[in-house]
């Protein structure tokens, strides 16, 4: 770790030796997202889809889909480093932007809140802002810290949560273990209702007849109210809203991309959570 | 009996000059393929780049050497290949609705292909452990196809298809399965691949394409004339001496040579094995000696352009390349159905 990032900081130095500011793509909603809080928004040329939803990201070029770049489509933005995270895409298509000269950073992935420093710290030395990286790193953590906090007095009882994900076609699908929206309802201090299967499978009747959620999460982006969310879930139906049972809507970009917000985005889910 | 002479050397006179003509366009929309993309290339700067005169930039170079140029001959190759294996299996079928889908190689290569994404395995021996699992895939339905048809024996086509629509329903579960249970993760990367792409092409899968195809055009031609007989009918051809048996085992094998090969370095693609061939006919008639090598500029050109258009339509992103073959394909094919003289090439 510490090898690879003086190796980035002797490239970096390499880059301002040219006297210029880096030119910057970013993939992946993280690292765009880290990009931007390091304040290196005015030098990124490019951003992937999933980039253009952050803010001040509206108006950049879009390289596509991140699993699904394209070599030349990337060089014709003329960047001088290319940041991806894990699961950018295809391999070959990385080593072919490679061969052209270009440097590619890839920043791990991983759904962990105790991940989003190293994400930051790949990004702050490729990028030669160690100095705001780790001022990052302090706020993320402590924002870590407020939530664990906040979580610690359950005494075993957690509250059951179903996360549902919107799909195209508007069937919501269920997420299972093995999700990032597992890691986040046990981040939370939720139990998910559902981690019995892995991955997310479209929502059915039987999830129900095995456990009942105190608290349904949702995307902000689900269309309809409450109510009509609640009765168009098969298997709850009307025995839904006598339960009392309860529906969070979260900003999914900021609550699962465990980026630099999504600390705090949990904050405020897991306190609407231990609402009565 | 001589007017009849005269409309017939007229005749083949005139698909010959269409087959020229079709073999002049080929190299022609190579070359503007390789000329267009996200990165503009200059006149000046190409013909730098070709005769290696003068000096470029070295992402200019990288760009065009490495990246467009494999990329243009790959999706040629995979083009051509899917289109001959098309022909060649239209013809031994005699159904104008056969896709070399139907010998199981595209789901078995599906299969080999989302097997390896679902263990984690794309990237080992340096990316080459996933074509090559296609490859066995594809391979390995079409053993199984043969093993319940006594090795592809004259006789019963009807039971040949409808073992190979077994075949591909079967395949087809086992796929799901491994669909159902995938992550996340490999969920997308199976949907992305049975998308088709040509965008991580390489020089050195272009070479080994190149090898499959001029064994499939050699394997092919020799069996031409008796694809030829064969649309008499499988009796009739066996009394104009043609060894039924042995033109069904060659076509098939081929077939899933050359599909095998496509399928494993580019994913699924459709359309192309199907249409191409028709296209071919319509324009050229029903010979194979004057359709095969037709399809296989026709598909190699329609997938060249297909691509071109799904590295540059929405550059700097990538598109589908599966929705520009039928985008592209569809509108000429329904201009050829449409002209009055469609079916008297």
């Amino acid at each position: 770790m510490l090898r690879s990032a003086t190796i980035l900081a002797v490239l970096f130095s390499a880059l301002v030796a040219r006297g210029e500011s880096p030119r910057l793509i970013t993939a992946g909603s993280a690292v765009t997202e880290i990009a931007a809080a390091l304040g290196l928004g005015p030098q990124i040329v490019a951003v992937d889809t999933s980039g253009k939803e952050i803010e001040g990201m509206e108006d950049k070029p879009d390289v596509g889909y991140v699993r699904m770049l394209g070599a030349e489509g990337i060089l014709s933005r003329n960047p001088d480093l290319v940041l991806v995270s894990g699961e950018a895409g295809p391999p070959p298509v990385l080593e072919q932007i490679r061969a052209a000269g270009v440097e590619v950073v890839v920043v791990p992935n991983g759904n962990s809140l105790d991940n989003i420093d190293e994400k930051i710290r790949t990004v702050a030395a490729a990028t030669g802002r160690s100095g705001d990286g780790e001022k990052l790193v302090a706020k993320v953590e402590a924002d870590v810290q407020t939530l664990r906090a906040a979580t610690a007095d359950d005494d075993g009882k957690r509250p059951g949560v179903v996360f549902l994900l919107a799909r195209h076609g508007g069937n919501l699908m269920a997420a299972g273990s093995d999700t990032a929206a597992h890691a986040m309802i046990e981040a939370i201090g939720g139990r998910n209702i559902c981690a019995d299967f892995a991955g997310y499978k479209p929502l059915s009747a039987e999830i129900f007849t095995a456990a009942t959620p105190d608290v349904v999460i949702v995307s902000e982006s689900v269309r309809g109210d409450d109510a009509q969310l609640l009765a168009s879930m098969p298997g709850l139906g009307a025995a839904a809203a006598e339960r009392g049972l309860r529906v969070i809507r979260v900003d999914d970009a900021a609550f699962l991309g465990f980026g630099p917000r999504t600390p705090s985005a949990a904050i405020g889910v897991a306190a609407a959570l231990r609402q009565p | 009996m001589n007017a009849a002479h005269e409309d017939d050397a007229r005749r083949r006179g005139r698909v010959r000059r269409r087959l020229w003509l079709l073999a002049a366009l080929f190299p022609f929309v190579l070359v503007a393929a390789s000329a267009l993309g996200a990165v503009t290339i200059g006149p000046a700067d190409l013909w730098r780049l070709l005769t290696g005169s003068g000096e470029t930039s070295e992402v200019v170079r990288a760009v065009f050497w490495d990246i467009r140029i494999p990329r243009v001959l790959l999706a040629a190759l995979v083009g051509a290949s899917l289109a001959l294996a098309g022909a060649g299996v239209q013809g031994l079928f005699r159904n104008p609705l056969a896709d070399p889908a139907l010998i199981g190689v595209s789901a078995g290569a599906a299969l080999g292909a989302v097997i390896c994404f679902f263990f984690g395995w794309q990237g080992l021996f340096g990316g080459w452990l996933l074509p090559i699992a296609a490859f066995i895939g594809g391979w390995g339905a079409v053993i199984v196809l043969g093993l319940f048809n006594t090795g592809f024996a004259a006789g019963g086509t009807a039971k040949l298809i409808l073992a190979g629509v077994a075949l591909n329903a079967m395949i087809g579960s086992v796929l799901g399965f491994f669909l159902f249970s995938a992550s996340d993760d490999a969920l997308r990367s199976m949907t992305f691949w049975t998308l088709g792409s040509c965008a991580s092409a390489q020089w050195p899968q272009v070479a080994v394409l190149f090898v499959f195809l001029a064994v499939g055009v050699a394997l092919l031609w020799r069996n031409a004339r008796s694809l030829d007989a064969l649309q008499l009918g499988e009796e009739q051809a066996a009394h104009l001496g043609v060894s039924v048996s042995r033109v069904r085992f060659e076509t098939i094998i081929t077939a899933a040579l050359l599909v095998g090969a496509a399928t494993a370095f580019a994913g699924t693609i459709g359309f192309i094995g199907l249409v191409a061939p028709h296209m071919a006919r319509l324009l050229l008639g029903g010979l194979h000696r004057a359709v095969l090598p037709g399809a296989l500029l026709l598909g190699g050109m329609l997938l060249v352009l297909a691509d071109l258009g799904a590295r540059t339509l929405a550059a700097p992103a990538e598109l589908a390349v599966g929705i520009l073959t039928a985008a592209i394909g569809g509108p000429f094919f329904l201009w050829l159905l449409r002209r009055p003289s469609a079916w008297s090439a």
